[in-house]
């Protein structure tokens, strides 16, 4: 099977602080991978090791077979990425911000795209605001429809649901499964475990080190038991 | 052009947001007035204002530019910004132009603000070549300015790194330029010093286009100078994103 994205041995540190040890895991596509372990277990760092934004102090990371740093143009194209601290310009309104990012990835049918995610993501009433006058949780919303606008083959999401209320949070699940499917691959942090139900595979987290690495379908007690009982 | 793209962003952020219009424009106006206040208060003897007075408001120019745009910069390394940028593609090269054109469309309209402020509180009596060569001086100095601005900030990724930057370009850049102690007194290792920033080369285009006689040929040297020196920080600002970025 295709590996989108692999880390080779990965490790991070700030100063003393190992904040990722020596991780080694492959992405396929078809497949949402849910990042889970306790706060501080270097979920959000691993993430961006994996975009390639934050360079590892030891070992690789390969997007489509290749370094980060030598992807194309086209290639870069293809990631998305919602960070955790949002990653929008809160003096800017919802449409403004959604055109920015719309023409830096030379969107065609921009306006259709546009109206696409935000109806997707119920952002209808929001469109004229300007993002720092918004709820959390809308902020959220719009971070990740800035993300979805060119449909990128792979999608890093650092905790995207966060603040989103459930009705909606369940759309967003049902539409990345959907999303998937096509060929495409989904890695998000998380700290919600009835959302690691729409994830087919489990990867757990602690101190910086993967300890798990498993099926969805492989874990057969709920998932809080399976998760407690793994970081113990 | 993604630099477009950029810098058009820049614009219309810096439309909604009143307090950096404030910062940008208003500021610097308000400090010609306080530069005024201070001349007009000095001994008969030091009053010679266009001495002085030109070359201050110029390095007003370089204080504001700076600071503006490193603070914004750094913000958007914060917010995430600039990694999202990062991840559409763009190049290290068309990042920094876009902010650059960005940021020179503010940095223009200060330039226009204080130069015309400054000859009506200082009532000088300057022809039309006067006032072009000193906008243009104060124009290139914006440019240097907000490519230092945009070095400081490539070279740091907090707010609190930053703070060590500002006196340590500011001030050498405001003592050891010949903006308020004649150049050829200073010891040999603060006139190198003086050299390594834009205001030496602004100090002495404006010295030679605001003498009695008034030496064009000197004064376009020194602008190509500081053109150079701006297209040096521009290839430099390029170079260590790329570093930052692919080698690091």
């Amino acid at each position: 099977m295709e590996n989108l994205v692999e880390a080779i041995n990965v490790s991070k540190s700030y100063g003393k602080v190992r904040a990722v040890d020596s991780v080694s895991v492959s992405f396929q596509k078809n497949n949402i991978y849910a990042l889970m372990g306790p706060n501080g277990a270097g979920k959000s760092t691993f993430i961006k090791l994996l975009t390639g934004i934050t360079k590892a102090t030891q070992g690789e990371v390969k997007i489509f077979g290749k370094s980060p740093s030598h992807l194309s143009t086209q290639e870069y194209a293809q990631l998305g990425y919602v960070p955790q601290e949002l990653g929008m310009y809160e003096n800017l309104s919802v449409r403004d911000n959604l055109a920015f990012f719309a023409d830096l990835l030379r969107i065609k049918n921009r306006e259709a795209r546009i109206d696409s995610v935000i109806e997707l993501l119920k952002l209808e009433e929001h469109v004229k605001r300007k993002v720092g006058n918004l709820s959390g949780g809308t902020k959220k919303k719009v971070s990740l429809a800035i993300t979805l606008l060119n449909e990128p083959k792979i999608l890093f999401l650092d905790e995207p649901t966060v603040g989103i209320e459930p009705e909606l949070r369940k759309n967003i699940w049902d539409y990345l499964k959907s999303y998937v499917k096509e060929d495409r691959l989904v890695i998000i942090t998380t700290h919600q475990f009835d959302e690691s139900n729409y994830a087919d595979k489990i990867l757990l987290m602690k101190e910086g080190k993967l300890i798990k690495n498993i099926s969805k379908s492989e874990i057969s007690v709920p998932i809080e038991e399976f998760f407690y009982e793994a970081i113990e | 052009m993604k630099a477009l793209i950029i810098s058009r962003r820049i614009i219309k952020q810096t439309i909604n947001d009143k307090q950096l219009i404030f910062l940008s424009f208003f500021i610097p106006v308000g400090y010609i007035f306080l530069v005024s206040i201070f001349f007009d208060a000095l001994p008969s003897t030091l009053q010679n204002q266009e001495v002085y007075a030109v070359p201050v408001s110029v390095f007003l120019v370089q204080f504001v530019t700076f600071i503006l745009s490193v603070l914004v910069w750094v913000g958007e390394k914060r917010n995430n910004t600039l990694d999202r940028i990062y991840l559409t593609g763009i190049n290290n090269l068309s990042m920094t132009l876009g902010y650059l054109i960005g940021y020179l469309a503010i940095a223009t309209i200060q330039v226009v603000l204080i130069v015309i402020t400054m000859i009506n509180v200082f009532s000088f009596d300057y022809s039309i070549e006067k006032i072009i060569a000193v906008t243009y001086i104060s124009w290139l100095m914006a440019i240097a300015s907000v490519l230092i601005g945009l070095l400081v900030s490539n070279l740091t990724s907090r707010e609190d790194q930053v703070i060590p930057f500002v006196p340590l370009i500011l001030i050498p850049s405001f003592l050891f330029s010949g903006m308020v102690v004649t150049y050829d007194k200073l010891p040999i290792g603060a006139q190198l010093i003086g050299k390594l920033f834009p205001a030496y080369y602004a100090n002495n285009a404006l010295e030679y286009i605001l003498s009695v006689n008034i030496d064009y040929s000197s004064f376009y040297s020194e602008a190509y100078i500081l053109i150079f020196y701006c297209i040096a920080l521009l290839l430099v600002n390029a170079l260590v994103g790329y570093i930052k970025r692919v080698l690091s």
